[in-house]
């Protein structure tokens, strides 16, 4: 009963806090230029996320270490060290998009540019940290973010041809644009992918003290879990396919995107629309904030915990303060934050293979993982997708760079 | 008799002290070579310079001000996942500082800190 509990607690958190400004980007570009071929992206990175998170949950539970603390234990700090930079660098530019994106819904609702919105949203981020602790806002956010249901509801309400939806998740040739059709999949995995995510779900499940007890919920709360929430992310790619793509609209900003769900919701399209998207980024700006800390804490051996008290861990509060702070510069600059989104997708994928392969390692060592190593299929599941995705990248952003359209 | 391969059990683990705090991790083992016998094993260090000499010369030459601690072998209590030390670190003159001096110069000075 108790882990039914659990695992439909896991299973909510996941789909509220499943779209966030990389999600939604890339979907809804997707959705307009190529219609539902490239729901494979979607499929296969989502295949992967649940995998490596589970990885992280079972390291958890049998190691008693975060996927952090274990790689820099394994490696050594010299290996560790290029990781931890990396990963740093992705936050800060992931972050920076969420905070773009939360400001950019807040322009679609008030008309005030998201420019002159950016520092209060950095402000607000900073402030849920520093005095409310990620904790006890965590299940507050999922549950706002189920607003994200309503791409749910459009996407079934617009009638879209379910055998063609279904035929998105073989990867298929485009008939044109192949660069953009290219640099979008790399892109979209980018956004499923999320490294910080795998730091987060560790983190959480050693402060939730699992144990070899833990694992089926582990298995059945990721599985389920990503497999529920990008849902969310293909209903937003039908919508997008059925508003955008007959009329050859190109979504090269939010704002054109703002009024995707007003074929289905009249006047309430809008704000859905920007709710969605402040919500959804709103909370993977907090998880990104907090992620850096739990990078550096983890690595550095510091106290950490999502419900620490910054007087308890000035370190880690400095960490997140600094992140956030530098963060907010390119949306104050008044960087397009869709753009932002699509380069730190773009980002997340090129440093995939050096943040989460070595995982994959770690998980096969005895030393850490007892009798509880991976099976073949985790093991041959993860390097793959996790090569395919950057062998795609590699060919895909000298493409898009050559202006390929 | 239990064997410890210094590498793979005890390098770059977390340190907690005698209350359970984390207070860094084991940033290098420093061995002792005696006038006579083998050389033998005697502390452990954490800090900033010592991490930081692992990775480059030249970044712990940036960081020698910080402070490092070197922690005798005979302090340490207990090595499993983690590396127990019998220290208290928050009255310690070297451990922590960098934690302390934050706190007491920076987040006490923004509201909500302590709540």
């Amino acid at each position: 009963m108790k882990n039914l509990l659990k695992v439909s607690l896991g299973i909510l958190t996941s789909i509220g806090g499943y779209l966030e400004a990389g999600s939604i980007g890339t979907a809804l570009q997707a959705g307009a230029r190529f219609r539902y071929a490239l729901l494979w992206a979607i499929a296969f990175g989502t295949i992967c996320l649940a995998f490596i998170c589970e990885m992280s949950g079972r390291l958890a539970a049998i190691s008693k270490h975060t996927v952090v603390t274990a790689m820099r234990r394994r490696f050594g700090i010299r290996f560790h060290v290029y990781q931890l930079t990396l990963q740093t660098i992705v936050d800060l530019f992931v972050l920076a998009s969420e905070i773009g994106g939360t400001a950019y819904a807040l322009q679609l609702l008030t008309g005030v540019s998201f420019r002159v919105w950016a520092l209060p949203v950095a402000v607000a981020v900073w402030g849920l940290l520093w005095w409310a602790t990620f904790g006890v806002i965590e299940h507050s956010v999922a549950l706002l973010g189920l607003v994200t249901l309503c791409f749910v509801a459009g996407a079934y309400r617009l009638h879209p041809d379910w055998g063609a939806v279904a035929r998105g998740f073989a990867p298929g040739r485009p008939s044109a644009m192949a660069a953009q059709y290219l640099y979008l999949a790399v892109a979209i995995l980018g956004a499923t992918i999320s490294p910080y995510l795998v730091t987060f779900y560790s983190s959480g499940a050693v402060e939730e003290q699992w144990t070899r007890n833990d694992l089926a919920v582990n298995r059945l709360t990721t599985g389920l879990g990503f497999s529920f929430g990008s849902i969310v992310s293909i209903a937003v790619v039908v919508i997008a396919a059925a508003v955008f793509a007959p009329r050859g609209v190109v979504v090269d900003s939010f704002d054109m995107a703002a009024h995707v769900l007003d074929p289905v919701f009249g006047r309430w399209g809008l704000p859905l629309f920007a709710a969605s998207l402040a919500i959804g980024c709103l909370g993977a700006a907090l998880e990104l904030a907090l992620d850096v800390s739990y990078n550096w804490a983890q690595c550095l051996g510091w106290n950490w915990s999502e419900n620490q008290h910054p007087k308890d861990e000035a370190r880690f509060a400095i960490v997140y303060t600094g992140a956030t702070a530098v963060a907010v510069l390119p949306s104050i600059a008044g960087i397009d934050p869709l753009k932002l989104t699509m380069f730190s997708m773009v980002l997340t994928v090129f440093a995939l293979p050096f943040v989460i392969g070595p995982l994959v390692a770690l998980m096969n060592d005895r030393d850490y993982l007892k009798s509880h190593v991976n099976g073949w299929i985790s093991n041959v599941a993860v390097t793959a997708v996790l090569a395919i995705a950057f062998m795609l990248a590699l060919v895909a952003l000298p493409a898009q760079l050559l202006g390929g359209q | 008799m239990k064997t410890l391969a210094l590498v793979r059990d005890l390098l770059d683990k977390r340190l907690q002290d005698r209350n359970g705090r984390f207070i860094g991790a084991v940033d290098t083992i420093v061995l002792e070579l005696g006038a006579h016998g083998p050389p033998t094993v005697a502390a452990i260090e954490v800090g900033a310079p010592a991490l930081l000499r692992r990775i480059h010369p030249r970044l712990a030459r940036w960081a020698r001000k910080l402070p490092v601690t070197r922690i005798p072998l005979s302090a340490l209590r207990e090595i499993g996942p983690d590396v127990e030390v019998d220290v208290d670190a928050e009255h310690h003159a070297t451990l922590l500082r960098i934690e302390r001096w934050l706190r007491d110069h920076v987040v006490e000075y923004l509201p909500g800190s302590g709540r």
